[in-house]
Formats: C-alpha cells, sequence, structure tokens
C-alpha cells in the first residue's frame, strides 16, 4: 500500500460519500431489516413514571403538562416521541394540556399528532384534554413562573381563545400541586427553566423528551434525580413505542439508523487509518 | 390524470419535495434551485411569523383585550415598546436602554433563583452515599459482587478527578505555569475531548434521524414508494 | 425563592458567590485590574482577518441565534474587536443577525468600531443584515452568504443550535478561515471538527474580557474563578464526608460528618 492511496483514503469525494449514505437510508425503507431494540435505561424510567402518576389515585383530577418547544425542522425525532408520548398519555387515561412556545409547533402538535390519536382512543377535548395554545418565546420566563402559583390566571385562554376555567379538565387545576408531571419535548434548551423555576424538590416528576444532540449533557441532571426520564431522540422514541407495544416511525427505522450509524464508524475508521498512515509515511520519507 | 398523478402534484406535498430536493441540493454545488427555495424560505419563515403574531398573540392577548375585554391599560405596551425603537437614535438611546435594563434587571433576578434550583442538586449530590471513594459492603448474595465494589470505586474517583481536571481547566486568574496545574488542566481538556466526542455521536443521530425523516417523507408521503 | 425557607444555607451560599464577584467586580472598577491569562484561539482572531485581507474577500461575522442576551452581548463586544481589526486593514464585513432588536445593537456596535479605528466611512448600511426570525430559514440564509460573498474569515460567536453546523460545514467548503466560540456544550463538538479555532465554553467569557478590558467583565471572570475554588471545595468536602462515613460508624467524629451530610444537603 503508497502513500496515494492513504491520502485517497482521506480525501474522498464528499458526493460519494452523501451518495453512499443516501443509499443506506433508503434502502432500508424500502426493505424492512427487523433488528431487536432493548430500550435504554433513561427510556424505561421515563416510561414508569408515567405509569407511577397514572397508577396513583390522587392524580385522578390532576394534568400532565406537555411543553412542546419542537417544530417541523425537528419533527425526525420530536413528533414521534409526541405520538408516542400522547398514546401513552391516552391510554392511561391521563389528563393534559399542551402548551408550546414555538410558532410552528401548536398547529404540527394538534394536526399530526392529538387529533389523530384522540380520535383513535375516544379522547374528548375540554373533558379529557386542553390545548393552551402558543405563546411567545419572550414570555417564556414569565409563563413557567406563572404557573407555579396561579395556573387559570397565567393561561387564561386556550388555544381557541375559550377561557380555560370553563373546560371539565380545568376545573381542579389552579397551582403546581395540581400537576401530575411535566413532559418537555424540545430542540432547545428550555429545561433550565421548568428546573430552576417551577420544579421543587424533584416534584412533580420532570420528564425530557429532547433531540439526541442535547442529551448527553443533561446526563448529569438524571444523576442527581432532577429529571426523572429522558427519551433520547428518535432512539428513546423507538423505545417508548417498544414498551408501548406500539410501531410508528421510531421502530421503523431503527434499522435504517443502525446501518447509517455501522456506515459513519466505518469512515471514521478509514478517515483515520488514512490519516496516520501518511504521517507515518512522511515520517519515514523525512528520515 | 391518474389517482398517482393527482397525489404526485398535490400543491403541498409537491413543494414539499420540491423544497426538500432543492435545499439538500447544496451538499453537491451551489445551484439556482437552491437559491430560489432558499429565498422562498427566508420569505415565508418571516411572513409566517408575522402572521401568527398577530393572530396569536396581538390581536387575542393585546386587540380584543383592549377593544372587546375593556382592558384600556394595555394600550400602554404601545410607548414603552416603542422606547426599544430609541435605539436606532443617538437621541431617543437612553429610552432603549432603560427598557432593556427592566429585561436584565428581571433576568438576573430569576437566574439566583435558577441557579439554585439547577445546580445545587448537582454540587450536594456529592454528599450522597453512592459518590463515596469507599464501597458499601457487598449484597449478600451478589454473583458479581467484586465487579460491582471495583467499579463503584472506579467511578467515583473518575467522577471527582474529572471534576477537578475540568475546574482547573477553565481558571483564568492564575497563570497555569506550574506543571502540576498544567498537566491538570491538560487533562482536562483531554476530557473535555472525550466528552465532546460522545456529544458529537449523540448529534450524528439527530442529524440522521431528520435526514431519514426527509426521505421517508419523499419516498412514503410523495412517491408513495415506500409501505408506511 | 422556593428554596430559601428550607435552605437557608443554599441561599447564604448564593448570596457569598454573589458578594465574591461583586467584590472582584467592584475592586477592579476602582483601578486593580485583575490578570487574566490570554485564550490560546484569540491569536487566530488578527490572523483570520489579515488572511481575509489579501485574500481581497469579506469578513463574516455571525453573534448566534438567541435575542439579545448575555452571551449575545459578549459576542458583540468580540466583533467589536474583530471589526477594528477589519476596519484597520480597510477589509470589509458582514454581519448576520436573527434578531430584530440585535440588529439595531449590532449596527451601533460595528458603526463605533468602524469610528475607533479611524474608518468610519468603511461602514455601509448592509453590512449587518437581519434575516429572518426562523432557525433554519437563517442557516439557509447565512449558508447562502457564506457561498455568494465567498467570504474568507468566519466567525461564529454566540448561543448556537443545531444549524452551527451548516454555518462551520459551508464556511469550510468555500475555504473560509473559520473561528468559533460557543457556550453550547452540544454544539462544540461541531465546532471543533469543522472549524480552525475554537473557545469552549468559559472561554468565551474570559477571550471577551480580555479583549475588551472592561473592568466589570474581567472583576466577574476573575470572581467566578474563586467561586469555582469554593463549590470544588465543597464537592470535596461533601465527597470525603461522604467515604469516612462508610468506614466510621458510631462515635463523635461520625455524628459530626452525618450531623454535615444531612445539613448540607438540598431539600
Amino acid at each position: 500500500m503508497n502513500s496515494t492511496l492513504w491520502n485517497r483514503l482521506q480525501t474522498i469525494d464528499r458526493r460519494i460519500i452523501y451518495a453512499v449514505l443516501l443509499l443506506f437510508i433508503i434502502i432500508p425503507l424500502f426493505i424492512d431489516i427487523p433488528l431487536p431494540t432493548y430500550p435504554s435505561k433513561q427510556s424505561q424510567d421515563f416510561y414508569d413514571t408515567l405509569e407511577k402518576v397514572a397508577a396513583d389515585k390522587g392524580n385522578a383530577n390532576k394534568i400532565v403538562i406537555v411543553n412542546g418547544m419542537w417544530s417541523p425542522s425537528t419533527r425526525g425525532e420530536n413528533q414521534w416521541q409526541a405520538e408516542a408520548l400522547i398514546t401513552h398519555l391516552m391510554q392511561k387515561h391521563l389528563h393534559f394540556a399542551t402548551l408550546t412556545f414555538d410558532t410552528q409547533n401548536d398547529t404540527v402538535m394538534q394536526t399530526s399528532v392529538v387529533e389523530p390519536l384522540a380520535k383513535k382512543y375516544g379522547y374528548v377535548y375540554g373533558r379529557d384534554y386542553v390545548n393552551w395554545g402558543y405563546r411567545p418565546n419572550a414570555v417564556y420566563v414569565i409563563t413557567i413562573k406563572g404557573l407555579v402559583t396561579n395556573i387559570p390566571g397565567t393561561i387564561k385562554k386556550d388555544a381557541h381563545g375559550t377561557p380555560i376555567t370553563s373546560f371539565a379538565v380545568m376545573k381542579n387545576v389552579k397551582t403546581r400541586s395540581d400537576v401530575a408531571a411535566v413532559v418537555d419535548i424540545t430542540p432547545v434548551e428550555s429545561t433550565e427553566t421548568w428546573l430552576g423555576l417551577f420544579e421543587q424538590n424533584n416534584s412533580p416528576p420532570y420528564l425530557f423528551a429532547p433531540t439526541a444532540v442535547m442529551a448527553p449533557t443533561y446526563y448529569p441532571y438524571l444523576d442527581s434525580g432532577q429529571i426523572q426520564g429522558m427519551l433520547t431522540g428518535i432512539k428513546g422514541a423507538g423505545d417508548y413505542e417498544g414498551l408501548l407495544h406500539t410501531k410508528s416511525f421510531g421502530s421503523r427505522i431503527a434499522s435504517a439508523l443502525s446501518l447509517v450509524y455501522a456506515l459513519i464508524i466505518l469512515l471514521v475508521i478509514i478517515g483515520n487509518v488514512g490519516h496516520f498512515a501518511t504521517r507515518a509515511a512522511k515520517r519515514r520519507e523525512a528520515s | 390524470m391518474t389517482e398517482y398523478l393527482k397525489h404526485l402534484l398535490d400543491p403541498v406535498l409537491l413543494f414539499g419535495a420540491l423544497g426538500t430536493i432543492a435545499i439538500l441540493s447544496l451538499v453537491f454545488k451551489e445551484n439556482r434551485f437552491y437559491r430560489l427555495f432558499e429565498h422562498i424560505f427566508l420569505g415565508l419563515a418571516l411572513g409566517y411569523d408575522l402572521e401568527l403574531t398577530w393572530t396569536t398573540v396581538l390581536k387575542p392577548q393585546f386587540w380584543d383585550a383592549m377593544v372587546h375585554d375593556g382592558q384600556w391599560a394595555w394600550i400602554m405596551a404601545v410607548p414603552v415598546g416603542l422606547m426599544f425603537y430609541g435605539v436606532y437614535t443617538q437621541r431617543f438611546a437612553w429610552m432603549s436602554r432603560l427598557v432593556f435594563g427592566i429585561f436584565f434587571g428581571l433576568a438576573a433576578g430569576t437566574a439566583f433563583q435558577d441557579f439554585s434550583a439547577r445546580f445545587m442538586p448537582q454540587v450536594t449530590r456529592s454528599f450522597a452515599p453512592n459518590k463515596s471513594l469507599i464501597p458499601p459492603p457487598p449484597t449478600p448474595g451478589d454473583p458479581h459482587a467484586l465487579l460491582h465494589q471495583v467499579s463503584f470505586v472506579l467511578n467515583n474517583f473518575l467522577f471527582l478527578g474529572i471534576v477537578v481536571c475540568v475546574l482547573v481547566y477553565f481558571l483564568f486568574a492564575f497563570e497555569q505555569k506550574n506543571r502540576a496545574v498544567l498537566r491538570t488542566a491538560q487533562l482536562g481538556r483531554w476530557v473535555l475531548m472525550f466528552s465532546f466526542g460522545a456529544i458529537f455521536g449523540s448529534t450524528i443521530m439527530t442529524r440522521m434521524a431528520l435526514l431519514i425523516d426527509r426521505m421517508y417523507f419523499i419516498f412514503h408521503d410523495w412517491l408513495r414508494l415506500v409501505k408506511g | 425563592m422556593q428554596h430559601a425557607s428550607e435552605n437557608w444555607w443554599v441561599s447564604g451560599l448564593v448570596v457569598l458567590l454573589s458578594l465574591i464577584i461583586i467584590g472582584k467586580v467592584l475592586s477592579a472598577q476602582r483601578g486593580r485590574v485583575p490578570f487574566i491569562r490570554r485564550i490560546p484561539g484569540l491569536n487566530a482572531i488578527d490572523e483570520a482577518v489579515g488572511r481575509a485581507t489579501e485574500m481581497g474577500r469579506p469578513v463574516m461575522m455571525v453573534p448566534g441565534i438567541s435575542g439579545l442576551d448575555v452571551v449575545t452581548l459578549q459576542a458583540l463586544s468580540i466583533f467589536s474587536y474583530v471589526a477594528r481589526a477589519v476596519a484597520r486593514f480597510g477589509n470589509k464585513s458582514i454581519m448576520a443577525t436573527i434578531d430584530p432588536i440585535v440588529t439595531g445593537v449590532a449596527e451601533e456596535t460595528l458603526r463605533d468600531a468602524y469610528a475607533d479605528a479611524g474608518r468610519p466611512e468603511l461602514f455601509e448600511e448592509g453590512d449587518v443584515r437581519y434575516l429572518t426570525g426562523q432557525q433554519f430559514a437563517f442557516a439557509t440564509g447565512v449558508a447562502g452568504i457564506l457561498i455568494r460573498e465567498k467570504v474568507a474569515a468566519s466567525f461564529l460567536f454566540g448561543a448556537f443550535y443545531a444549524e452551527s453546523l451548516i454555518f462551520a460545514e459551508v464556511g469550510q467548503q468555500v475555504g473560509a478561515i473559520q473561528v468559533a466560540g460557543t457556550t453550547q456544550t452540544n454544539q462544540i463538538p461541531f465546532l471543533i471538527a469543522a472549524c480552525d479555532y475554537v473557545v469552549i465554553g468559559d472561554e468565551f467569557y474570559a477571550a471577551s474580557a480580555y479583549l475588551s478590558r472592561d473592568p466589570t467583565l474581567l472583576g466577574s471572570i476573575v470572581g467566578q474563578d474563586y467561586c469555582k475554588l469554593l463549590l470544588l471545595g465543597i464537592i470535596l468536602i461533601g465527597i470525603i464526608s461522604t467515604s469516612l462515613l462508610t468506614l466510621i460508624h458510631g462515635g463523635p467524629v461520625a455524628h459530626l460528618l452525618h450531623t454535615l451530610v444531612d445539613f448540607l444537603k438540598v431539600k
């Protein structure tokens, strides 16, 4: 093997790499390659926490706040997390309220996730769930702070302009103590505000569904018990679907993800082999 | 026109698919197709933001509250909002600083509570028994007792060592001339790089998931070549 | 404050940390300017601007995608230094912004920087461009500017999210020398992989203080260093106490350690 080959290994035309990557993504979409999935501890904790919340009879009149900060830009991960979450909430007959601070999230969440699932599980708007709607990002901190002591006064109206106090699901929901859990589905750093301003002594349970990119930076919060469970990106969504015994996008693309990771590992190895071999060859030529 | 063709030419799906292909075409070469959709994307995003700001914020919470609910005090938001624009003139810049100052003050005030509630639980986690450098007695009947003891000690020494190294790396008030300090800081930098590698790997998951979602949209939602 | 009534030592600690920082800031403002070591990545700024001037191509600056907050203000402080260097070399700079308020502040910053360097006529209205408020639309716009303007040096300082790799990768494609700095831990790996020089985490604030030589910022950095040492001390006390409690059972020492550990836990 000569140094020209090592150079070529490091300088493979990026268009070839992109083309191969696309093939590795597209082929599993056509050919279903079933792979075993093992839910991670964080996903299991996420599921178990909601199971505990559902089992606690004291939560019958409480709500789960589902905070969505995602938009179609990160739909590839967050939408499937949201779908699995809402499925779980509806399967366990938990009341919930959706809230968002992203301009596009409200429409996408309601039309693509909540409404189809509500039809499937017989959930009725106002009786079983409510949509608090969109608030501008500028009032994010003030809104979270306001929810601690006065939820009706902070939210006032739902997404359609109806006073939230007129809904049966909001009848007994006044302060933080009437919140059974908070689930944050987000591609941005919204957790700090919830943990800093809303949570007290890890109550109510705070569950986190970020994009995979953010997950490693939140392990300290998992370790300290501030976050009780985490769905790590699309893998977390797939784990959650497995635990719920449902099959959606998260489970579907597990094979495509695995193939792509294998390709990337191979490319990293090839690139590094080329790099170190080139360095060694240069040193040999110099001596 | 066949049903399939009608579906392919559905304006919403077609626009989404062409937009996806146009933006992705940048990875091969910058081209006019990309530029066209880039500008459409920018314009759409701006227009959508404006529309949403009016229909979901200004109209229901400001205009309707004033005109229909009689809450005329909301009109005071207008001069306060206009004060922001003072930043564009020398004469009225002081007005914008007043408003910025209020926002900064609000942020600073909540930062104290935020810091306590966010970071103090992590600091005091070091007082938990599972952070001890000496392992607790092994659980009777545990087949992997020795392994658990060793990993317990190793994990906690690593935890402590890494915290010290990384904090030393980020000390700026002291010149890092002393060899011990310098080596500790270098080790801290290496450890940071390990963690960045882990984050890089996680991020690849996100990027690939988003790309797979786009391909799914094209091949399943638009071309209907893939079964759901 | 929600924790004050139950964890008064936490409140006390926060007050102590604040007093340390305030003390150092006041000390710096009164003339005792503290020492801050030079951040290695800062050498790259002059190198990048010089290289862009040699190539006759503009310099691009992106102050992140958050609104007017601490991180963006620090980024603008660094860009003020960059803009002065660009003006000294007689080159052109472009700044892309995502927030309308930041646009106004950025224009003022650049105009002042060019004036400080004695070249106010070089500043043009179109140098600071508000593109859009949407994250990925902004990324698309910045990528387009990088390619069309054939930028030779790109500075990415501020709060970035997923679009950071788009900026860095496109900048690399056009051959720009890239210097980046962010406090977002999960974006640093991409900037490291795609940029030439990266300022990591806390170094970002130190860089801003070092370049601006503002006494408040310098004092704040030094105060924070003392706070870090104090928190490190608390962590060490915690781990050592907990370790000793595993060994020592009963007796006055164990009782003292138990009291200490119970007192210091956040309830």
